[in-house]
């Protein structure tokens, strides 16, 4: 993948330095207690995200003026009294999949109506606009969400920043590097089968795919049209807790969105897992040959740490897990299939051959075999409610391994190989990566979170007080490390 | 399906691609021919009894 480098050795600079805030709670103290400002963290992160296009490669655009346009007028508020709340002055990074009014939407593709790429914000951003965020730039992703980056096409390909030969994961690969390398203190994913938490996982953060209907997609590409999300990516569950309380609320422009109440992300996070009940479904989720075995591991000293601050760890039966996945895989083919259709036809080659040839995939499913994936799902719903009736929350790891080398990539293997993330797509659950340890290389490592639906609260409840508890969430990636670049 | 032999791939995979009407690279059809039996082996495992006749999960609103 990376053969249009030639060999070479790059030496990454610390990315985070210690006049940083780590988090976005801790940068909003700062805001308030006039340690910085918006315009110097902005002028910060602006240089070190510049910086870092030839390394990690997060940023498909970077909209230096308009971010620092942004950052003076919530500092001018700030000044003034007017507080917009946490997410004010804060800079963020929107996957070049969401429409913005100041910055081209690409999509990471030349096959995006240009005219599309004009248009005004999406939803979600318009929302962080108003909560007085700054947005530093589009970040990259995989083409349209789906398939693996292809050099060709012209795109920049983020990198993770703990090895750069490796994926940040995907499809918000350039989220998922930006917040792990510390360019911004947040951003926004989407995810259709676990776009959000893969990058989490595989890049250390945390990342929460909502509750289908919980945020609206208006203003968002689409690829599955009804297993489509968009949610935070941030350092830390509470982070991501904050930006969901922003982002969530119906919305009368999607269809999709749902009309419920939006209640306190924040409400219970107080650090106790006490009393709570963890269900461990083990057939597909964790007793799978394919499972990594110190994935495995710090999945379950995750589960012993949770343990012993009080909550109940219960084996539960989730047998259909694995037609689950198969039946996700059928609907996002065939609604991203129905979306691609007629650019596959007349002008193929103007996709990256890695997202084309997955889309070509779309093909091969029948009406019958999308009314019969929905008939699993219908199936899979009540088989997951009646477990999440007897417990607060599902952990399983988030994915099967660390992040793999991009030399390693390998789609039809990939394809064979069961998933823990599209599951919660089909459901509609809401669903939360966070880190819960690094593999012997030092390569990050995912647990996943699964709650109720529209019952994010106890997500971050559950993924906050493990943050509490441990300490994964502050490493960042080395001083300075060196990848072997083939 | 999974036990298709390369010939009844080939037909099968060619019929689909006529029909989509979709223009390929060499690199493509390849892809597309180690593809399928998988995609058919996945698809055979959403055909069993509880899900024979199970409502699905479409939405759909007459308002």
């Amino acid at each position: 993948m990376l053969s249009a480098h030639a060999t070479r050795s790059m030496v990454i600079q610390s990315t985070m330095t210690e006049h940083l805030p780590s988090s976005i709670a801790e940068a909003g103290e700062w805001l308030r207690s006039g340690r910085t400002t918006s315009a110097e963290l902005t002028e910060d992160l602006l240089a070190r995200s510049t910086a870092a296009q030839d390394t990690i490669a997060a940023f498909v655009t970077i909209t230096d003026d308009a971010a620092r346009a942004a950052a003076r007028r919530a500092d001018a508020e700030l000044a003034s009294g007017h507080d917009r709340g946490p997410l004010h002055g804060i800079p963020l990074g929107i996957k070049d999949i969401l429409a913005t009014f100041d910055a081209p939407s690409t999509a990471n593709s030349r096959v995006l109506d240009p005219a599309w790429g004009q248009r005004d914000d999406a939803t979600t951003v318009r929302k962080l606009r108003e909560a007085g965020a700054v947005l530093l730039g589009k970040t990259g992703l995989h083409e349209f969400a789906i398939g693996w980056p292809d050099p060709e096409t012209g795109f920049r390909i983020p990198r993770n920043p703990w090895d750069l030969a490796r994926t940040p994961g995907g499809s918000s690969s350039g989220t998922g590097a930006a917040v792990a390398a510390g360019l911004v203190l947040g951003g926004l994913g989407t995810d259709t089968g676990g776009s959000i938490r893969g990058p989490a996982a595989y890049c250390g953060i945390s990342g929460i795919k909502p509750t289908f209907g919980r945020v609206s997609k208006e203003g968002c590409v689409p690829l599955g049209y009804s297993l489509d999300n968009i949610g935070p990516m941030a350092r830390t569950a509470f982070d991501c807790a904050l930006m969901l309380q922003v982002l969530a609320g119906f919305d009368p422009l999607d269809p999709c969105s749902a009309s419920v109440p939006v209640p306190d992300m924040l409400a219970g996070l107080d650090g106790s897992v006490a009393g709570l009940r963890i269900g461990v479904p083990h057939e597909h989720f964790l007793d799978v040959p394919e499972l990594n075995a110190e994935v495995k591991q710090a999945v379950l000293a995750a589960l012993d740490c949770l343990a012993a601050a009080g909550a109940s760890v219960v084996d539960v039966e989730l047998p259909h897990g694995t037609v689950a996945q198969h039946a996700q895989r059928a609907i996002m083919f065939g609604e991203a299939y129905a979306y691609h259709e007629p650019d596959l036809q007349t002008r193929p080659e103007l996709y990256g051959k890695y997202t084309r040839q997955a889309l070509q995939q779309g093909a091969f499913y029948s009406a019958a075999d999308y009314v019969q994936a929905q008939r699993v799902r219908s199936l899979f719903c009540a088989e997951v409610a009646r477990v999440l009736a007897t417990v607060d929350v599902l952990v399983t790891p988030t994915s099967l391994s660390v992040a793999p080398t991009f030399a390693e990539y390998d789609p039809d293997a990939m394809r064979m190989l069961p998933s823990f993330m599209g599951q919660w797509n089909l459901t509609g659950l809401p669903a939360l990566s966070v880190g819960c340890g690094f593999s012997s290389a030092g390569l990050p490592i995912g647990l996943q979170i699964i709650g109720k639906a529209f019952d994010e609260p106890m997500v971050f409840k559950v993924g906050d007080a493990y943050q509490r508890l441990t300490d994964w969430h502050t490493r960042q990636p080395g001083i300075t490390q060196e990848a072997q670049l083939a | 399906m999974s036990d298709m032999t390369p010939e009844q791939i080939k037909h099968a995979v060619d019929a689909v691609v006529a029909a989509a009407r979709l223009p390929l690279t060499g690199e493509d059809y390849e892809r597309l021919l180690r593809t399928y039996p998988m995609v058919q082996a996945q698809m055979a495992t959403l055909r069993f009894p509880e899900a024979r006749y199970g409502e699905p999960a479409s939405i759909f609103s007459p308002r």
